[in-house]
């Protein structure tokens, strides 16, 4: 089997994934450039932000950034590295700031990224450094999509709402369901584990077939206060394109399996009512949408109320970050039980998320071995059947809820951005340009556009 | 009411050297439960009212607050002891695959400090510092430093502990998962 670099199948069908994605360090060198600075990434909440100058640190790839609420009450994203030597100018993760300064020289830059102010300039530098040249790295492009706050560095690629596509219509069902939005709970978890990032996506676009096994006991723990309320045993997944993909079931009343009391029970079913008189009933009362992955790294959990970002750490590690995002005008008391739903269950310390990553962590270690490597991973799921005509409202492919429809989708999407270099690349570290002292390094318009 | 932390001028005095000694002991048995992976038995040193919890800890300036801590903000761990029930019940059943199989654990415990007294809840407070070591599986092996405030309280089964705030010296978490007891 002969890998053909940048392509995630190891067959012409597309069942089959060649496992050196999950391991091979060129490969993810390569990933960063063409995949991650080549897509929307999720930065924050809105609600994480509540005057100017307010900021939260986070990745887009492997990249430090800063997003700062700006007076005008829109964000911008620099990327959290002197033009100097490279220290990182705000080593916080959230806080309010007029300017960052950086500890190491002392240069300062404004919260849009601006060189403001160097230290000692006339004795270092004369009149020899050009501000405007010297700013921080600003994301070209940054959107909003209810309350979300998304960058890319692409400036080619198509809008926001319109990279999210049909996405959008179940993104609705977390983030626009009573018409009211959402906000964050404070604070983010973060925690980091051995593992692709990849295998935290793509389970989440459409692995619901792991549920049973991996939470084995998880589900056995929780059985005494769920009542016996299970899933219907016909769900769907939905593969969408650009890579995007969800999963779930016909509308049942999962609320009532949780625990929660009686307030927040009624609470939540009277809100999926006004909800299915607002969009209807198909994506309201009449699903419960319950894992899903907008491309690349954004994963989501209707049930549970959060959203996460799977950081890429090198090619065998990654960086969750995760948040409680919950109805807006909820009463304190549901979202209070929202909020420990997630957080026991779903964050690092959960009760569901600590066996996931255990998955996630012997999975990509064995792409270690020169033989295991070697061999192709079975991702033939539901080839061959068609349709799921079973709820047709919904946009996008629809299969049964056991198929890895959304697994393919999700790897032809990385394997088109694979197969084209980006234009900065030659700037990798694995491959080192011979330089002379004297020679020019060549810029590239993107990446030009990149320090603009 | 007899006071639960007896006072002198130098602040020592006999019942409070007993008092520490088994404060210590206490806490050295727990350890040892935890070690053993007898959940069952750790769980019983708490009372039934027990609220157990773990703030997230940031990277913040000097102007902000280290941890924020509400009702309407994460934590890294707030359970009540029917979750905390629900987590040794998920272990109990040998398909929980982070801790099977178990890790091999030792909570090392140290500068173990009585504070103050609350004579009206009948509570004092006990600080500790802990290191818990996980090592499991062929390398993986993890270190969790955190302090500890215990409000601990004397029932008719003995000292239980009704409260435990432990703050963990991390900001992001280092390790896959924290299944381990704190
Ligand atoms: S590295 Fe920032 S001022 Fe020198
Ligand atoms: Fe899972």
């Amino acid at each position: 089997m002969s890998l053909q670099r940048g392509r995630a199948f190891a067959d012409d069908a597309e069942t089959l994934i060649d496992r050196s994605i999950f391991s091979d360090p060129v490969l993810h060198r390569q990933e960063l450039a063409r995949v991650f600075a080549r897509s929307w990434l999720f930065l924050a909440h809105e609600s994480q932000f509540t005057k100017p100058g307010d900021f939260f640190t986070t990745y887009m790839g492997a990249d430090p950034v800063i997003v700062t609420r700006q007076r005008d009450g829109s964000y911008k994203v620099v990327l959290n590295s002197c033009r100097h030597r490279g220290m990182r100018v705000c080593r916080y993760d959230s806080g309010n700031a007029k300017a960052f300064t950086c500890p190491y020289h002392g240069w300062s830059y404004g919260t849009d990224g601006a060189l403001l102010s160097v230290p000692e300039e006339e004795a270092a530098y004369g009149d020899g450094l050009d501000h405007s040249a010297w700013g921080l790295a600003a994301v070209p492009r940054v959107e909003t999509y209810k309350g979300l706050v998304f960058g890319t560095w692409d400036t080619e690629i198509p809008p926001l709402t319109e990279y999210l596509g049909d996405f959008t219509y179940y993104l609705d069902a977390l983030v626009d369901l009573d018409g009211e939005g959402t906000t964050a709970a404070a604070g983010v978890h973060r925690w980091r584990m051995r593992g692709n990032w990849k295998l935290g996506a793509e389970q989440f676009a459409g692995d619901m077939y792991h549920a049973y096994s991996t939470h084995l006991s998880a589900l056995i723990a929780e059985a005494p206060h769920s009542k016996g309320i299970r899933p219907p045993e016909e769900g769907f997944q939905v593969g969408l394109p650009g890579g995007h993909g969800l999963g779930g079931y016909p509308g049942y009343p999962y609320w009532h399996a949780q625990g929660f009391s009686a307030e927040v029970e009624d609470w939540i079913g009277n809100m999926l009512e006004r909800a299915a008189e607002r969009l209807g009933p198909a994506r309201t009362t009449g699903a419960v949408f319950i894992h899903g992955t907008a491309f690349p790294n954004l994963s989501l959990l209707w049930n549970r109320w959060t959203l996460r970002v799977w950081h890429p750490k090198g090619p065998d590690a990654m960086e969750v970050h995760s948040w409680s995002i919950l109805p807006k005008n909820a009463p304190p008391a549901v979202r209070r039980a929202l909020l420990l739903d997630y957080q026991r269950h779903f964050s690092a310390s959960g009760t569901w998320e600590q066996d996931d990553a255990e998955q996630w962590n012997y999975s990509t270690s064995g792409s270690d071995g020169f033989v295991t490597a070697s061999l192709p991973l079975h991702y033939g799921m539901g080839v061959g059947r068609g349709p799921n005509k079973d709820f047709p409202e919904f946009p996008g492919t629809v299969d049964t809820v056991y198929s890895e429809i959304n697994q393919r989708h999700f790897y032809r999407r990385w394997s088109e951005l694979m197969a084209v270099p980006h234009p900065a690349e030659k700037a990798a570290p694995e491959t080192p340009a011979a330089q002379s002292p004297t020679s020019e390094t060549p810029v590239t318009e993107s990446a030009k556009a990149v320090i603009a | 009411m007899t006071a639960l932390l007896p006072e002198t001028a130098s602040g020592i005095t006999v019942e409070r050297l007993l008092l520490q000694y088994e404060v210590e002991q206490f806490l050295y048995h727990e350890a040892d439960l935890l070690g053993r992976h007898d959940y069952d038995a750790w769980l019983a040193l708490f009372t039934d009212d027990l609220r157990y919890y773990m703030p997230i800890r940031r990277n913040h300036s000097s102007r902000d607050p280290e941890t924020v801590e509400h009702d309407d903000a994460l934590a890294l761990i707030d359970d009540d002891k029917p979750f905390l029930a629900e987590r040794i019940a998920k272990i109990a059943t040998g398909k929980a695959w982070a801790d099977d199989p178990l890790p091999r654990v030792r909570h090392l415990l140290t500068n173990v400090v009585i504070g103050e007294e609350d004579a009206k809840a009948g509570e004092f407070t006990v600080t500790s510092y802990l290191l818990i070591v996980r090592n499991r599986l062929e390398d993986e092996q993890d270190s969790f430093v955190c302090g500890r405030t215990d409000r601990f309280r004397r029932t008719p089964d003995g000292l239980r502990i009704s409260r435990r705030r432990i703050v963990l010296d991390q900001s992001v978490i280092l390790s896959k998962n924290m299944s381990v007891m704190f």
